[in-house]
């Protein structure tokens, strides 16, 4: 095994050269239809030819043939019993591929998705990700691997549970994390390029990068983007451009020429490794070598890279140096007594309701507390932080106290949280720095040891204590933020302390956040003396603060002390610009979205007129919001969930003809030969919750059970998902049983190997995603 | 291949590629796609012991070897007729990049081959091509006799006896002497 600081020197020397792909060679070889996984055992020495047709192209690394090769992935094929043995000698046929090479080619074991997304994407669990990514870490350290690749993930929380796994495991083994972004830089669940950074970032990794999706272009765009968000080393490997079907499988249409053009300019923008996903074989890498020969890396400059201290959720970062953050502080059922009682039995709606208002009045994150922490398990924080993240995309603040549920916390949100807090003191930080360094976030470091220092000067010794304590453990100075102790005038503390400290810390360039309202604590007209106070710590230089952003007082004066130190205007949320069904739906408020609905019904309009033009139109707005990338697929799928109830609720007080119909029926099914069932699964859920009542046919499914299907239910439209290059041409199958059948039906389809022109060619409509197929389902029942 | 910077320097862009226009960067890149399909490349390479080159002229440089390389390396006609037509279209930019192209092209297959004889043979003298280091551009003409052989009069280019000038011009006429061969 290469070590992880040799690794680091090789990428600092030269450009590594990744492989490229595999199933479409397998293809071409005739070995298509067998799970690429099996041909470790079945058919060895395909696998290593390939494998050395790639060193003899100029790999320096090897990815063994193991991507689908964890546990749940090979379950969809009955293969998770043989799970040791495939890991095995996939490591062993990438090895002697490797050890042909006159040079030093490393082998990589190769992970990806376990298809099974954790809530609110998908209906697994970060547990269940993180036991199968730590059985097939395992299997391929153990079986001899120099380094391990995580690659083609979509979902920012599965590959949060992969890394964190990864690491459990081994703390010395390279390792490269990379996803899949679209055009615009955002995975399939709404993570951005910077998202990824903040967060994967801080989960000890060697190497950031992305692939598979797109071509070289696009790559190159999402490339640069993502230099300017980490100071971490780079890997590219687009697809081979856009793919197109050739009437026996999909091709891809960039050439390894034009492809290998791009080479200079991914190095220029400060890859350190280039290998190539779909479509390319080992002349695509062999003229990537070529192109690169004698090229130097660029050298990353660190003025280029812009890295404050920031905080994520799933879909959106705050950088704390660059802006103020307001920190809603109601999530805390302290003296609430409907919040406390509902959060207690896990009725979130009353949460999601303050959720929804803070963003609402202009938080830019939100601070989480459960109260007494007693009444809480483990589980009910997961729901509670699963609610949560799918229903907003302000970053969260943890602000729990209990160990356990903390760990529980973090391990179940997917963005880069804040931890508050820590005290100073070695006690709290030998429990907490620990959970910052595995779950990734930023500390609130309290400026107190195990008591409160009454000056500035000593407030600001135990923070750089504690900084110093953590930068020994390798954490960085941007991993902080000081909270300079507001403490309530009324029992006679100094605020002038907590302005000293803040100076002191402003002036050693650490971010500050204070829990303004803790000031006015017994007070009256707290509001007064909250702004006040606010208003002077601004212009002492604090970052963020916790407090109401429901009290006008404070938020009007926190503008103007911003707008007068800065110059600059904040921007404010337009409420106006909110439809109340479309924010409920957003936000998860089931009971505001009932209200809302029957306010309509009681005015006399007729259920199936709600459910489709009110009801129905809000879903639809929810899903232009997710066109326009306003809102990611997490989003859409809460907001499905939240109107499924209400839709049932409709349909039962309907006739029975317009009950049964609703906007119409339709068949869905993955096309045989295909197990790839998420984007079916989400298509089924976008078109339930848009009115259309859906038969779901399950994965794998032949043209004859279609057609069988087809006849007996008789559905107004028929679609059909097929993701694999190899199973496009089902589709055209499907069509033509259908046809002969006697079966008069429009068919959709999709699936990342369809387009438009190859849809057309198969005698069926093209959905490039879930709402895209809502609307041409509309347009085909003239609805 | 010729690297995509050396490329685009050699037509006259200096800047990093990422501040480059799009436009002109797509341009470019087309280009180099078209040009790869024009392109017909040919390496040819003939070795002469000293005394087999009579009283041959050879540049000072080269002066007491005991071996030379005589090559030929082209590019073929194509890329000069296509580049004519873009100027005859007023396409200047299109026929600049092209004709930039064949010159990085050409030297890059020579540049190629160089390296495979030289780690073949060891150390040799630098590549030397007449119109270089007072080595008369006229003597192409008795070097591509010698490259691609006395016998065969069909010859892959030509070159005019009076201005030495190789046509098709993404051409290059060129020797190498070895201390000694090592077969």
């Amino acid at each position: 095994m290469i070590s992880r600081e040799e690794f680091k020197e090789a990428l600092e020397t030269r450009t590594l050269m990744l492989d490229g792909g595999y199933g479409t060679c397998f293809f071409d070889e005739g070995l298509g239809g067998v799970p690429a996984e099996l041909l470790n055992l079945e058919h060895p020495l395909s696998v290593e030819k390939l494998h050395r047709e790639y060193v003899d192209a100029g790999a320096d690394i090897l990815l063994t043939n193991t991507f689908c090769g964890n546990r749940p992935k090979l379950a969809e094929n009955s293969l998770q019993d043989k799970i040791a043995e495939i890991h095995r000698e996939a490591v062993a046929i990438a090895r002697r591929a490797a050890s042909c090479a006159r040079r030093r080619v490393l082998v990589f074991g190769d992970m990806t998705s376990t298809g099974r997304l954790p809530k609110p994407a998908g209906s697994g669990s970060f547990h269940d990700c993180l036991i199968a990514y730590r059985e097939q870490a395992e299997l391929l350290i153990n079986a001899g691997c120099d380094g391990l690749i995580i690659e083609t993930i979509t979902d920012i929380k599965e590959l949060k549970a992969a890394l964190i796994a990864v690491r459990e495991i081994s703390v010395e083994i390279p390792l490269i994390a990379q996803m899949a972004f679209d055009s615009s830089g955002t995975t399939l669940t709404g993570a951005s390029v910077e998202v990824f950074a903040a967060v994967a970032g801080d989960l000890d990794v060697d190497v950031l990068g992305m692939n598979c999706l797109v071509g070289p272009a696009e790559t190159l765009q999402n490339l640069r983007r993502l230099a300017k968000a980490t100071t971490l080393p780079l890997s590219v490997e687009p697809n081979a451009g856009d793919p197109r079907f050739d009437g026996k499988m999909t091709v891809y249409d960039t050439s390894a020429a034009e492809f290998s053009l791009y080479a200079e300019e991914f190095v220029e923008a400060g890859a350190s490794i280039i290998g190539g996903c779909c479509g390319t074989r080992p002349d695509y890498i062999k003229a990537l070598s070529a192109a690169l020969k004698g090229v130097v890396p660029a050298g990353r400059r660190p003025r280029d890279v812009r890295l404050g201290t920031r905080v994520a959720s799933r879909t959106s970062v705050f950088d704390l140096g660059g802006n103020f953050c307001v920190i809603g502080e109601r999530i805390n059922p302290t003296g609430k007594k409907l919040l406390r009682s509902s959060m207690r039995s896990g009725d979130w709606a009353p949460m999601l309701e303050e959720v929804a208002s803070q963003g609402r009045e202009g938080a830019n994150a939100l601070d989480i507390n459960f109260g007494v922490e007693k009444f809480f398990t483990e589980e009910s924080v997961s729901d509670a932080i699963i609610a949560i993240e799918g229903a907003t995309p302000l970053p969260l603040s943890l602000d729990i106290q209990s160990l356990d549920l903390l760990e529980r916390a973090l391990a179940e949100y997917p963005g880069r949280p804040l931890i508050n807090s820590s005290a100073c003191d070695d006690e709290s930080l030998a429990a907490k720095l620990p959970l910052l360094k595995k779950y990734g976030g930023v500390m609130v470091l309290l400026a107190m040891d195990k008591d409160i220092p009454e000056s500035p000067a000593g407030r600001f010794e135990a923070v750089k204590r504690a900084l110093a304590r953590a930068l020994a453990m390798g954490l960085t100075r941007d991993r902080f933020i000081v909270d300079a102790l507001a403490m309530s005038v009324g029992a006679g503390c100094d605020h002038r302390a907590t302005l000293g400290t803040l100076r002191m810390c402003a002036e050693d360039g650490l971010n500050t956040v204070l829990g303004v309202s803790n000031l006015s604590h017994g007070m009256p007209n707290r509001s007064g003396i909250n702004a006040a106070f606010l208003s002077q710590a601004v212009e002492i230089g604090l970052s963020a603060a916790i407090i109401n952003s429901g009290d006008n007082v404070v938020m009007e004066t926190l503008y103007g002390a911003l707008l007068l130190k800065t110059g600059k205007l904040e921007d404010r949320l337009d409420e106006s610009a909110l439809d109340p069904l479309v924010e409920a739906l957003l936000s998860g408020r089931s009971k505001t979205v009932s209200a809302l609905v029957d306010e309509k019904l009681s005015s006399g309009m007729p259920p199936l007129e709600v459910s489709q033009n009110v009801l129905g139109e809000a879903m639809e707005k929810v899903g232009a919001l997710y066109e326009s990338k306003k809102i990611f697929l997490p989003h859409i799928l809460f907001a499905a969930e939240t109107a499924f109830p209400v839709f049932d609720r409709l349909r039962g007080m309907m006739e029975g003809g317009e009950a049964s119909r609703g906007r119409g029926k339709v068949l869905l099914a993955t096309v045989e030969g295909d197990i790839h069932d998420i984007g079916k699964n989400i298509v089924a859920t976008v078109l339930r919750a848009g009115g259309f009542e859906v038969a779901d046919a399950g994965k794998n499914v032949s043209s004859a059970e279609i057609l069988r299907q087809a006849a007996e239910l008789a559905p107004d439209i028929v679609g059909l998902s097929a993701m694999m290059t190899t199973t496009v041409g089902r589709v055209s199958e499907v069509v033509a049983a259908l046809a002969e059948g006697g079966v008069s039906v429009p068919v959709i389809c999709g699936g990342a190997s369809m387009n438009d022109e190859l849809a057309n060619l198969f005698g069926a409509r093209y959905a490039r995603d879930s709402n895209a197929a809502l609307s041409l389902c509309r347009s085909l029942v003239g609805g | 291949m010729p690297r995509l910077k050396a490329y685009l320097a050699r037509s006259g862009y200096r800047s990093a590629l990422k501040d480059m226009k799009d436009g002109e960067l797509a341009l470019a890149k087309e280009i180099y796609i078209e040009a790869l399909d024009l392109a017909e490349p040919l390496a040819v390479v003939n070795d002469y012991e000293r005394r087999e080159l009579g009283d041959i002229s050879l540049p000072g440089k080269l002066e007491g070897c005991a071996s030379y390389s005589a090559m030929l390396f082209s590019l073929g006609a194509g890329l000069d007729l296509a580049a004519e037509a873009y100027f005859g279209r007023d396409e200047p930019l299109r026929a600049l990049l092209l004709d930039s192209w064949g010159s990085e092209a050409v030297e890059c297959l020579a540049e190629n081959v160089d390296e495979r004889l030289r780690a073949a043979r060891g150390r040799g003298t630098t590549r030397f091509a007449p119109g270089y280091g007072g080595f008369s551009v006229r003597h192409n003409a008795e070097w591509l006799k010698l490259a691609v052989g006395e016998d065969k009069p069909e010859r892959p280019v030509s070159v005019d006896s009076q201005t030495g000038i190789i046509i098709p011009r993404k051409s290059i006429i060129c020797m190498i002497g070895w201390d000694t061969i090592e077969d």
